[in-house]
C-alpha cells in the first residue's frame, strides 16, 4: 500500500465506473466535452469545469467526494500529442 | 502484481466516410494524492503512449500535492501556435488502481498541469509506462500493467 492513511473508493465507485464504461456511446452523445460525476448509476453532475462538477455534487449527495467516479468525456476525434520543448 | 487497465470500446460515427467506426481507448483508474495529504483524488486516466509526460486538466491539478517547475505549451496534430494549450510543468504523486483493489506504491511523475479542464487526464511515459510492462490483448479483451 502506499501510506497507512489511504483508502481506495468503496464498491460503489466501481460500481459506478462499471455503469460509465457500459455507456460511453450515450454518455459521449449527451456530455462530449465535459466532466460528468456518477452516482448509484445515473448522472449526478455535469460541466465543463471540474470545480462546477464537484459544486453540484456537495449540493446533491452527502456521499464524500472521493467516493464518486468524476470523468472527462473525451471527443473521439481529439488525438493528444505534446510539444518538444526547443 | 497486474492492474487491470480499462478497454473504452464503443462504435462511433467519426465522419460521413467512418460510420461505424470502433473506438478504442486504453485507460486506467488513478488517485492522485490531495493537497491535504491524507486523500486522494480518483478519477480514469486515458493511457497514452505517444505522450511522454502525463497531463492533468486545471480544476483537478489545483487540488492535488504537486511541485511546480516552469511552463510550457502543449500541442495536438495542430501545430500553430494559436492551438496551443498552455500549461505549467512540474511533479505530483499519483497511484495507478483496478476494481480488483490491486494498487501501487505511490508514483512520482514529471507532469503537465493543463490551465484548463476541457482535457482528460493522460497517463504517459515518463514515470509511468516507462517504469512497468503494458499488455494488450484487444482481440481478447485483455489489459494490464504489470508491476
Amino acid at each position: 500500500m502506499c501510506s497507512e492513511e489511504f483508502k481506495l473508493p468503496k464498491r460503489d465507485f466501481f460500481d459506478d465506473m462499471d455503469w460509465i464504461n457500459e455507456n460511453r456511446v450515450k454518455l459521449r452523445s449527451e456530455y462530449q466535452g465535459r466532466w460528468i460525476a456518477v452516482s448509484n448509476k445515473k448522472v449526478l453532475a455535469t460541466s465543463k469545469k471540474i470545480d462546477e462538477v464537484e459544486e453540484q455534487v456537495a449540493l446533491k449527495t452527502k456521499k464524500q467526494i472521493d467516493q464518486i467516479p468524476i470523468v472527462y468525456i473525451e471527443d473521439p476525434h481529439c488525438i493528444y500529442m505534446e510539444r518538444k520543448k526547443r | 502484481m497486474k492492474i487491470k487497465l480499462i478497454l473504452d470500446t464503443s462504435i462511433e460515427n467519426l465522419t460521413e466516410s467512418l460510420q461505424d467506426f470502433e473506438f478504442i481507448r486504453l485507460k486506467c483508474l488513478v488517485g492522485f494524492k490531495s493537497i491535504d495529504g491524507y486523500s486522494y483524488r480518483f478519477t480514469e486516466a486515458l493511457v497514452d503512449t505517444r505522450a511522454y509526460i502525463s497531463v492533468i486538466p486545471s480544476g483537478l491539478a489545483k487540488k492535488i500535492e504537486k511541485e511546480i517547475l516552469g511552463e510550457d505549451k502543449l500541442k495536438g496534430i495542430n501545430r500553430r501556435d494559436e492551438c496551443s494549450i498552455p500549461v505549467l510543468v512540474g511533479k505530483t504523486s499519483c497511484i495507478l488502481f483496478d476494481k480488483d483493489y490491486n494498487v501501487t506504491e505511490d508514483l512520482l511523475i514529471r507532469s503537465y498541469f493543463a490551465k484548463t479542464d476541457e482535457v482528460p487526464v493522460i497517463l504517459g511515459f515518463a514515470d509511468v509506462l516507462s517504469k512497468f510492462a503494458v499488455y494488450v490483448n484487444y482481440q481478447r479483451r485483455i489489459a494490464y500493467i504489470e508491476i
